[in-house]
């Protein structure tokens, strides 16, 4: 719990949330168009922002266990 | 960019694929109707480009198939509100239809006869114009669904624009079965 709260205040969430999900939005929209085309499953838009939320989520958990 | 969010990207995007690789595994599950006997790939992707029902809309995003010079029959599926238009093993498009018709698996013959438009009665006696209409069988017909919600026995609804596309493109005397 420590190491979150000091990880919250050190790390550059703007950084992240402006590049990290920019970028993925754009992969996953991408992703999507594919769908029209290659027989893969299409994600809703709800769906592309749970994974979205879900990867931030993972990914700041891996951080603080890195730390 | 700094280190810390290079890996951040890295460690997101590959939990964005790891996800993807699952969502796309569950397709083993999802597989279309036994009785359609069509192809996964193509019945997959017009089931993504199928639109939730809309009288105003097409059934599917993008530019209509082209109907001509191809052996079509159709398959409708009453329960789930759908009828496929099928190219021997393939699935050429999904169709959002409400069909009104008897229960119980049968074939009929689609697009005999056609009109720009017709009217049924309700039961308060007035009277409801819906537009191209192709003839389904003896006494059906395939017709717009002139308001949402609006039941007509012995029709099978579909939206303006697929209606208005059925009376221009679908060849006569297509199969549909009914199950």
């Amino acid at each position: 719990m420590k190491e979150l709260k000091q990880l919250v205040k050190r790390h550059n969430w703007l950084k992240h949330f402006s590049v990290c999900n920019l970028l993925m939005f754009l992969f996953l929209v991408l992703y999507n168009f594919t769908t029209y085309l290659v027989p893969l499953i299409h994600l809703s838009l709800p769906a592309i922002l749970v994974t979205m939320i879900l990867a931030d989520v993972l990914c700041i958990t891996g951080q603080v266990i890195a730390e | 960019m700094n280190r810390e969010i290079k890996q951040m990207l890295k460690f997101s995007i590959s939990i964005v694929l790891i996800e993807l690789v699952f969502v796309n595994l569950g397709g083993i599950v999802n597989q279309p109707p036994a009785e359609l006997k069509t192809s996964y790939a193509s019945w997959r992707v017009h089931t993504n480009r199928l639109r939730a029902i809309q009288i105003d809309q097409s059934s599917e995003k993008g530019a209509y198939p082209k109907l001509s010079g191809r052996h079509l029959t159709m398959a409708a599926f009453p329960k789930q509100n759908k009828i496929y238009i099928l190219n021997s093993k393939k699935v050429v498009y999904i169709l959002n239809a409400r069909v009104n018709l008897a229960a119980g698996q049968h074939q009929l013959l689609v697009g005999d006869f056609r009109g720009p438009s017709i009217f049924h009665y309700n039961t308060d006696g007035k009277d409801i114009k819906s537009i191209n209409w192709l003839s389904v069988g003896q006494n059906a017909d395939i017709e717009a669904e002139p308001k949402l919600g609006n039941h007509v026995d012995d029709t099978i609804q579909v939206s303006k624009k697929d209606a208005t596309w059925l009376y221009n493109n679908l060849p006569k005397d297509v199969q549909l079965r009914i199950y």
